[in-house]
């Protein structure tokens, strides 16, 4: 054994060790036969049982092409006490037409909140809602989500059923498979997320919780303080503050109810979004909140962060220190073997990936699974892994440098149908912006 | 008709048996374990004496501890070497620490010791898993490992003892009751262990399959099998990686290759003749086994059939069709070939056991006068049993062998090369003989290394230590009769066909 093999055989445990992670994590729904049943939404409370009083929070900025239809479809959820809570920036008076197109057909239910916080960011919007709102219970719900029908009773049941529960964690789906190059592979994360991982970390008791469909026990929210106005991240900021605060997260995962969003729309769109959910971990770690936690919630977070630096990492070495042995001196074939090692965990992994896409095109109604879809998923592995660790250094390089400023990222509402993206609303004029990297840069500078 | 009313993918059913049997149900099956332990154990190291495969595989193990290669000789991928790798570790930890036997092949059966207890005990907890009563689980792993063929085989240093250890464990996981995810994945590690220490061991995977298919419900098990498999066959692959690796998987002029050995074993191998016509070797070993005991290749052959009167018991009476009907072709057939159903044929009678006495009322007259009954046919069927292994497998038996290599350490020159069978390979070598100066018989004229070592062939040899087993592969070394034509009769130990004879060559 030379060293440069020792420095190999790291790179092996090191990758196989990342993989494993991913696999242990993604398969949580499968690990017992009653963790499917268990991230289930429970049977809907019984008619004539008094529901809690609902708020949702929606965020918008720049999104007048999808916010209509998000804030009608939430108005339409039949639920008994409930607030949608549009909220607008100051200077976009388009959205801002957007909302009140909705609040003009629904005045009990939509109101609408200005933030005139500079620069703009999503957890900024959020705190500023915070003095206006009244309710047992609120959610958030980004502004192109679409939300499963009855999914507020849901989460009500859930919150009633069991008086322990802080917050309730619904499913996201990402629906625009024909999209970039990446997002097949991007949707498949997120089913493996809401199904396995996150019920999984919920479990282990530490959880970043989603950006949406998460439902906070009011009361949880304002005893840890809101949002953070300056995090960027702010999903998984509360959600250490909470957990640090002893609070409970439940996950609820059906495929029927989970609320359909698009992915990025280019590879930038993604790299931007990832660098903002790092950069917000690492923030996080660096706060005082993190150090309340016990070490064991700290190491499975450390966990999640590192893994796909570690992913990166070894996925740049392993060919590179393969190659270097093998052209300088015959590669010992325990060596070679060893290398296959974190292939087949990768192999399992696909054979989670593969289920999950099979469960959203059955639930979304989008056919069989091909092979090209397959094709797609592994060929997509390593750009993707390489970008993910790229957008880790990245927000790694911004925080040492101090840049904290938030980069959005952009909707144009490709998951919904067409036809439903303009909706003519009685004389409300409806100026179309088209919604692009560069108007969002200027957006959130 | 259904004798064992056998829950299979419901939740798992209320413990039948009263409380405080576990107790004494656990306290009597540990007895019995360490009972047939006791009875491979006795005599392991005199009895019988070592075969060329047994030295084979001790040889291999040797030369992974000494010489840092899978072989002493090029390895041919004659089997994945997992078994023999097993054998080394042990020896490797345990060398300062046990007993040696009189031969090196006798040291190692301490493994194998090893084996059959752990394969007993992981065969109790399946049983276990698979709700057998104790009785149950007593009268299979009594059927697993008394029978003197049983005794005889699972005692030698074969890799398919090896094998059926992971077989056992990979089911004992399949029949996991909380249908962990984890449990598919040891499974499928299991039985890819199976099939690296005996590649003849894929025979029984489907019967793993079906028992895990059957257990996990329907809304788990795609994903469950699907991820058993990859990791079942990405363990095989290794074995084909290491080949591709080496550049030894396809064949080619000047080297050994898998597809080379696999087209060997599966085409070019002699076959041993139909097992049922008279004369064939097939047909000779059957009479070996038969000689040993014929009662558990009855039990075999009845719980081919016996095994789909219950529900639990359908994997094994696959296990046990495909055994018999893969020995009614004309194929290969070894001499260690009923081992890998010994397991099966225990947990069929097994589940037979249990079904006789559940088949009443609980705690009626009926139940525990059959359970009664149970008992002493188990404890008459041991007895006799017993009594096979006392006259064939306790007492020490006079060896040759053992006495050849006693004079060659007295008298041999250290110098000289000298041809042996694979038994006495190890030995030899630890008596001072360079390991380039004891030849495998059948090396001489196979493999190229030894050829351009020895160019004259058996005329560079300066012994020949003939043993019954050159005797009988005279087939392959056909220059036999010619160099003991050639030779100097030394010593001869043993009369007629066990005797052990060393010439000096002169070549």
């Amino acid at each position: 054994m030379h060293g440069v093999d020792y420095i190999f055989l790291l790179c092996v445990v090191l990758t196989t060790g990342a993989a494993v992670q991913g696999v242990v994590f993604n398969s949580f729904r499968w690990h017992a036969p009653r963790n499917a049943a268990d991230i289930s939404f429970r049977e809907p409370a019984p008619v004539g049982t008094r529901l809690p009083s609902m708020a949702i929070l929606v965020p918008a900025r720049h999104e007048e092409q999808v916010l209509t239809e998000t804030l009608l479809k939430l108005c339409q959820q039949g639920y008994p006490e409930l607030k949608v809570v549009a909220i607008i920036g100051h200077d976009d008076p388009e959205t801002l037409v957007a909302a009140e197109a909705a609040a003009y057909l629904y005045p009990e239910t939509v109101s609408i909140v200005i933030d005139h916080s500079w620069p703009k960011s999503k957890p900024k919007a959020l705190a500023s809602a915070l003095p206006v709102v009244e309710a047992d219970i609120v959610g958030v719900i980004d502004a192109e989500d679409d939300v499963a029908a009855g999914l507020c009773r849901r989460v009500a049941g859930e919150f009633l059923a069991d008086p322990a529960i802080d917050v309730v964690q619904g499913g996201v789906h990402l629906v625009n498979l024909n999209g970039p190059w990446f997002a097949i592979r991007n949707a498949v994360e997120y089913v493996l997320w809401y199904s396995s991982r996150l019920p999984y970390q919920a479990r282990l008791g530490f959880i970043p919780i989603g950006g949406n469909t998460c439902f906070f026990r009011w009361s949880a929210v304002l005893a840890v303080g809101g949002w953070d106005r300056e995090a960027l991240a702010e999903d998984a900021d509360i959600g250490v503050r909470l957990a640090a605060a002893g609070a409970k997260v439940a996950v609820r995962y059906d495929e029927g109810l989970a609320t359909r969003e698009e992915c990025p729309t280019s590879t930038s769109g993604l790299v931007k979004q990832r660098v903002r959910w790092y950069q917000g971990f690492i923030q996080i770690i660096r706060k005082r909140e993190w150090r309340s936690l016990s070490r064991r919630h700290q190491l499975l977070a450390m966990v999640t962060l590192a893994a796909p630096l570690l992913q990166f990492l070894s996925a740049l070495m392993l060919p590179g220190v393969l190659l270097f042995v093998g052209l300088t001196r015959s590669l010992s074939v325990d060596l070679v073997l060893a290398a296959f090692v974190p292939l087949f965990v990768e192999l399992v992994a696909l054979v989670l990936e593969v289920d999950a896409l099979i469960r959203l095109r059955r639930a979304e109604g989008g056919g069989k699974v091909r092979v090209r879809d397959v094709f797609w998923l592994v060929v997509s592995i390593i750009p993707y892994q390489l970008m993910m660790g790229l957008a880790l250094i990245t927000a790694a390089v911004r925080e040492i440098r101090g840049n904290h400023s938030w980069a959005k990222t952009d909707h144009v509402g490709s998951h919904r149908k067409h036809s439903e993206q303009v909706i003519d609303l009685r004389g409300l004029e409806r100026k179309k912006v088209a919604a692009s990297a560069e108007a969002n840069e200027k957006a959130y500078p | 008709m259904t004798l064992l009313e056998a829950p299979v993918a419901e939740a798992p059913p209320a413990r039948r048996s009263p409380p405080g049997s576990a107790w004494i149900g656990r306290t009597v099956l540990t007895f019995v374990v360490a009972g047939l332990t006791f009875v491979h154990a006795f005599n392991i190291f005199n009895n019988p004496s070592p075969t060329d495969e047994e030295g084979t595989y001790t040889a291999q193990a040797w030369a992974l501890i000494h010489l840092d290669k899978l072989a002493p000789y090029t390895y041919w991928y004659d089997h994945p070497p997992l078994g023999w790798m097993l054998v080394a570790a042990w020896r490797f930890i345990t060398s300062p620490l046990l007993p040696t036997g009189p031969t090196a092949v006798a040291t190692d059966r301490e493994f194998m010791l090893l084996v059959f207890a752990a394969t007993a005990v992981t065969l109790v907890l399946l049983a276990r898993r698979l709700d057998f009563s104790w009785l149950g689980a007593g009268v299979a792993v009594v059927v697993f490992g008394l029978s003197p063929l049983e005794v005889y085989l699972q005692r030698l240093v074969e890799l398919d003892n090896i094998a059926v250890f992971f077989l056992v464990l990979a089911l004992f996981f399949a029949a996991d009751r909380e249908r962990r995810l984890w449990s598919a994945v040891l499974s499928a590690l299991a039985i890819g262990a199976a099939v690296l220490s005996v590649e003849t061991a894929i025979l029984y995977a489907p019967v793993v399959l079906f028992l895990l298919w059957r257990r996990w419900s329907r809304e788990t098990r795609a994903v469950t099998v699907s991820m058993f498999l990859v990791v079942a066959v990405s363990a095989g692959f290794l074995y084909i990686l290491y080949a591709i690796s080496k550049n030894e998987f396809i064949p080619g002029p000047g080297h050994v290759s898998l597809l080379g050995a696999a087209y060997w074993q599966l085409v070019q191998r002699v076959p041993s003749g139909h097992i049922y016509v008279a004369g064939t070797v097939a047909n000779q070993l059957l009479h070996q086994w038969l000689a040993f005991d014929p009662i558990i290749l009855v039990m075999i052959v009845a719980g081919a059939v016996l095994g789909w009167l219950s529900r639990t018991t359908w994997p094994f009476a696959l296990a046990l069709v495909i055994g018999v009907l893969m020995s009614l072709r004309n194929g290969y057939l070894p001499v260690t070939y009923p081992v890998e159903l010994f397991p099966f044929v225990g947990l069929v009678f097994g589940a037979v056991a249990d079904s006789l006495v559940r088949v009443w009322r609980p705690r009626s007259v009926l139940r525990i006068g059959s359970a009664a009954l149970v008992v002493v046919a188990t404890a008459a069927l041991s007895a006799v049993w017993l009594r096979g292994s006392a006259a064939k497998l306790f007492p020490s038996i006079d060896q040759p062998a053992l006495s050849a290599e006693h004079w060659m350490a007295n008298h041999g020159n250290r110098q000289l090369p000298v041809l042996v069978g694979d038994s006495m390979w190890v030995d030899l070598v630890h008596e001072g003989w360079k390991i380039n100066r004891v030849v495998w018989f059948y090396k001489i004229n196979t493999d190229p290394q030894v050829e351009k070592r020895f160019p004259a062939g058996w005329r560079d040899m300066g012994y020949v230590i003939v043993t019954p087993g050159m005797r009988a592969s005279v087939g392959s070394i056909p220059f036999l009769p010619t160099m003991i034509a050639h030779s100097k009769l030394l010593v001869s130990f043993g009369a007629g066909g066990a005797a052990v004879a060393i010439y000096r060559v002169h070549g």
